[in-house]
């Protein structure tokens, strides 16, 4: 269902200084491959015992529990996504904007914390049980293992594709809806045959974000005790402390991912979705609900409930005992204030740097430029950790005036996020018509002045969701930061690790409300704001 | 444009002028403290005892500092010099030295921060016993930056960052710690290697710091460190020390379990199927299986890991959520370390229950600390790893972070089973860093995946 119509030229181009921006996107695909480099140097040292020693009869096991909790998760939230996407920006639904910002908090939690949430409400001899006892109900299923793993992940992921896929919906040019509908479509019909397949760019860099957000994550899994392929590498990190086998290790998940990206590729064609005709797009018609808005508001609410109030509540719960046992928070806002500042930081660089990426991407398709795509992906696909000693083994060599400042730490964000910020911009450049940047080029400006005032206001919405998927997910992340931080720079993320290590369960847990705080005011701000369609 | 300038001027000169002022005060105030530099006067005291030996000691502004080695033999050979154990004083780390003259005098002296400030104060022979003797004043000035301190630590702030603070304020040096995974961070280590700004590492446990000493980065300490700890609790080599150390226990339900087993052999009984626990990724558990392995043998090891698990063992992501469990009346017995269990309210509803002291079940493990090899600040490493040794240190081990203290004569908590009785005497701690094997079985038998 792509708009092949008219008389669209061959593949528009924008004829910008062609050599900056390839090198620009170069320069920033390569520092993603940073981490990719150090593993094939320690890998290398690897005497010929170690790759058997490392693959073993479990191996096999634990990539197959991988690419099940990888499929489930990523098919799970883009089932939640889609609707949550649609309700939110296209309906008639009550208080719209509030679920706007509220749907996208669960990102700011951390998975650990939410794991251990729904340990404590949903275990067996849980909350959740307590309160189901008196109605006969002897035990809850199990919540270790597989399922609770797949929830967790789910409920804390979903908002990746959320995000991606509203900016999506938001650039979509009503017109074809309207086309469909004049030709007899139903609205489900128009909305399942035109819409969706429309969203296919921001569905697939949207799973493709969550897919690969399970292959990296320690947290959720190392709490539910589900075996994953991350979570061998983490315990091998903490029990071998051989740094070859771990490399070993990180390539075989290197190539699993790959596996995950060139069956990406394989889906994505050279697809147009851009507008080919004249003027401006309309607003789309606002879907009203009728008998559809009280399921619907439970339906949102519930996942709401589930995914960030649950987790707040235990939060609450820990902070209210602990303030009654007279505990202090001494460090907490000079925490908070640490995080925003990194976080902030790493969302405005690592959108900046994603740009040139982003626009190879869409105006210049082809090899080299799938290539810069794909290669973008290898920092975020691997456990944190490691790429903190693959940074820390660069800066030292490199740039050692710079290791353990916050240039290095923002960078090392960079890596690890950059296919977030990648995944914002490019499903709103895809919608941007190549024909307005000719016109502005044909008017004599500049590619820099045509890109500032055409191209920029455009994508905006993309430059926003970007912005916000790397200011997320930067506020909770933890191994880098612990390992590359400048010294004592404590986040409310890595205090809230040592909190809960400790057991110190109400610092940990103010830490934790506070966090969601930090994160959700930006959030109120760039999407509450905005009032969506006209009613 | 030319007015602009001059209003721009304008609104710069004063407040430049401002500064400058502020900062020439500073510098004032800075010259008069330098000319006046602190100082401490020290003097060395002594007294004879009936048995020959001779008790000694600093008094250092009037304070009288009492080192751990005080003692001065009876039958010391003549001109051997002989030098005390270290006390702080403002940051001065101080030291009795003493020697028997052929005339049968003893002659005594001070070295501060390794330097002879006071010598030649005799001790005669012929003293009177049990009167303490003063020498003469030394003035020992305080060094007016004490230096920096850079540590990475495994182990939580919450746990030990305010003894760190107390040996910040007590030293005056610039302590700077990154916290951290204990694993992780040795890693880091490794791949920084000499470019590390770290001093001293601070680790969790034995296998991480035994690991740093066999890569060649943490350097050897020095006797009187050593002397400090039991050789059991340290490197053969002298490049790592604990600190504190740490046993395991059952964590059971008082309730419904009134008669816990003494061994962990005991578990793979009917009786508790289904009703145990077990944490199979935790450091301290895997630690607890090489153990078992060197003291109990492979076989019967394999033997015991089957059997948990046909018991239909639960397994816990790591020690925490075990008592959790346990006060929770999700689980009966877990496989814990003894002090997660103080980290809970007193009236939780768990308790702590040792087994066989013979057995691999009563094994202790340590935290530790190693001075790294390129550490920029040695002298303050040093003194680092000597506070956590002192009185000071190991009594805040007992009584903060629930730990056995291993040095400096403090005893343990008397809740819990005294040190000398649990670890079992065949074991040595640094075989432990060998967990490649107890991985291998513990995949073999299906415990880990």
């Amino acid at each position: 269902m792509t708009l092949r119509g008219g008389a669209a030229t061959v593949p528009a181009r924008l004829r910008i200084n062609v050599p900056a921006i390839w090198i620009l996107a170069i320069a920033a695909a390569a520092a993603a491959c940073i981490p990719l480099v150090y593993l094939i140097i320690r890998a290398a040292n690897a005497d010929p015992d170690t790759w058997s020693r490392v693959l073993t009869d479990g191996t096999a096991r634990l990539l197959l529990n991988t690419a099940a909790l990888t499929l489930a998760v990523t098919a799970a939230a883009a089932a939640l996504a889609l609707p949550i996407a649609f309700l939110t920006e296209r309906t008639d639904l009550p208080f719209a904007r509030w679920w706007r910002s509220i749907s996208i908090m669960p990102l700011a939690i951390p998975s650990y914390v939410g794991a251990f949430a729904f340990i404590i409400a949903l275990g067996p001899n849980g909350s959740l049980q307590d309160l189901l006892a008196p109605l006969g109900v002897d035990s809850l299923p199990e919540i270790y293992g597989f399922f609770g793993a797949w929830l967790t992940l789910t409920l804390f992921t979903f908002p990746y594709l959320l995000i991606v896929v509203r900016a999506g919906l938001r650039d979509l040019d009503p017109g074809i809806e309207e086309a469909a509908r004049s030709l007899g479509q139903s609205a489900w019909g128009a909305f399942w045959r035109v819409t969706v397949p429309q969203l296919r760019i921001p569905l697939a860099t949207g799973s493709l974000l969550v897919a690969l957000y399970v292959i990296s994550d320690f947290g959720a899994v190392s709490m539910m005790n589900f075996d994953t392929f991350t979570r061998a590498i983490y315990v091998r990190i903490g029990t071998s402390f051989d740094r070859s086998s771990i490399a070993v290790l990180c390539l075989i998940l290197v190539a699993l991912v790959a596996i995950v990206l060139l069956v990406d590729w394989s889906q994505r064609r050279n697809a147009r979705y851009h507008r080919l005709g004249g003027g401006a797009a309309k607003m789309p018609r606002l879907v009203r609900l009728h008998r559809y808005r009280w399921p619907a508001l439970i339906g949102l609410g519930l996942v709401c409930a589930v995914a960030l109030f649950l987790p707040i509540a235990v939060l609450f719960h820990w902070l209210s005992v602990g303030l009654q046992g007279g505990e202090t928070f001494p460090d907490i806002w000079s925490e908070a204030l640490n995080s925003v500042y990194a976080s902030a930081l790493a969302g405005a660089a690592t959108v900046a740097v994603s740009i040139p990426i982003a626009v190879v991407i869409v105006r210049r398709p082809g090899f080299l430029s799938r290539i810069i795509d794909r290669a973008s992906y290898v920092g975020y696909a691997l456990p944190g950790v490691v790429v903190a000693f693959a940074l820390i083994f660069f800066t030292l060599r490199v740039t050692p005036g710079i290791y353990q400042t916050i240039i290095t730490l923002v960078f090392a964000y960079a890596v690890l996020f950059l296919p977030q910020a990648i995944s914002g911009l490019r499903t709103s450049l895809v919608r941007v018509q190549p024909g307005l940047e000719e016109a502005s080029r044909s008017l004599s400006r500049s590619p820099w002045q045509t890109f500032t005032s055409v191209t920029l206001p455009l994508i905006a919405p993309g430059i926003l969701a970007g912005f916000a998927l790397v200011f997320l997910t930067t506020m909770k992340e933890l191994p880098a930061t612990l390992l590359l931080a400048p010294i004592e720079f404590d986040t409310l993320a890595t205090s809230l690790w040592g909190h809960q290590e400790d057991v110190f369960f109400a610092r940990a847990a103010a830490n934790g409300l506070l966090l969601l705080g930090c994160a959700a005011l930006p959030m109120i701000i760039l999407f509450g704001n905005d009032r969506g369609l006209r009613t | 444009m030319t007015g602009l300038r001059t209003r721009l001027t304008r609104a710069l000169i004063l407040p430049l002028a401002l500064i400058s002022l502020i900062l020439a005060a500073f510098a004032a105030v800075g010259t008069a403290a330098a000319q006046d530099a602190p100082s401490i006067d020290v003097r060395v005291r002594a007294q004879l005892h009936e048995d020959g030996r001779i008790e000694f000691g600093i008094r250092a502004d009037g304070e009288i500092l009492t080192p751990t080695r005080r003692f001065f033999p009876a039958d010391a050979a003549v001109g051997r010099l002989l030098v005390s154990s270290v006390v702080e004083k403002l940051g001065v780390q101080l030291q009795v030295t003493a020697r028997r003259q052929a005339d049968g005098d003893t002659e005594f002296g001070i070295r501060a921060d390794g330097i002879d400030v006071l010598s030649a104060q005799i001790f005669p022979a012929g003293t009177s016993t049990n009167r303490w003797l003063q020498s003469s004043v030394a003035a020992v000035s305080i060094p007016d930056d004490p230096g920096d301190l850079v540590i990475y630590s495994g182990r939580g702030e919450s746990l030990v960052g305010a003894l760190i603070d107390q040996f910040e304020d007590q030293t005056g040096i610039d302590v700077k710690v990154r916290y951290g995974n204990t694993a992780a961070m040795a890693i880091a280590i490794s791949e920084e290697g000499s470019r590390s700004p770290a001093d001293v590492y601070y680790g969790q446990d034995a296998g991480a710091l035994a690991f740093l000493a066999e890569e060649g980065l943490a350097a050897q300490l020095p006797a009187d460190i050593a002397a400090m700890v039991d050789e059991k609790f340290q490197d053969d080599g002298g490049r790592w020390i604990a600190t504190s150390g740490r046993a395991r226990v059952l964590i059971i339900s008082p309730d419904r379990v009134p008669n816990p087993p003494d061994s962990v052999f005991d578990l793979v009984e009917p009786e508790w199927k289904g009703r145990i626990g077990w944490a199979p990724t935790n450091g301290s558990f895997q630690a607890f299986v090489t153990a078992m392995r060197q003291i109990h043998g492979e076989a019967r090891t394999e033997a015991w890991l089957r059997g948990m698990i046909d018991n239909d063992v639960r397994v816990y992501p790591k020690n925490t959520p075990q008592v959790q469990a346990v006060g929770d009346g999700e689980l009966d017995i877990g496989l814990v370390n003894h002090y997660y269990l103080f980290r809970f309210d007193a009236d939780w509803p768990a308790a702590n229950h040792f087994t066989d002291p013979g057995e691999a079940g009563a094994l202790v493990n340590v935290a530790g600390v190693a001075m790294l090899e390129a550490a920029p600040n040695r002298s303050n490493a040093l003194r680092f790893i000597r506070f956590l040794l002192s009185e000071t240190g190991q009594t805040y081990f007992r009584d903060q972070t629930n730990e056995y203290p291993v040095a400096s004569g403090v005893t343990a908590n008397p809740r819990l089973r005294p040190l000398d009785e649990l670890n079992p005497p065949s074991l040595a701690l640094t075989t432990l860093s060998d967990l490649e094997g107890t991985l291998d079985l513990l995949r073999k038998v299906g415990a880990l995946k």
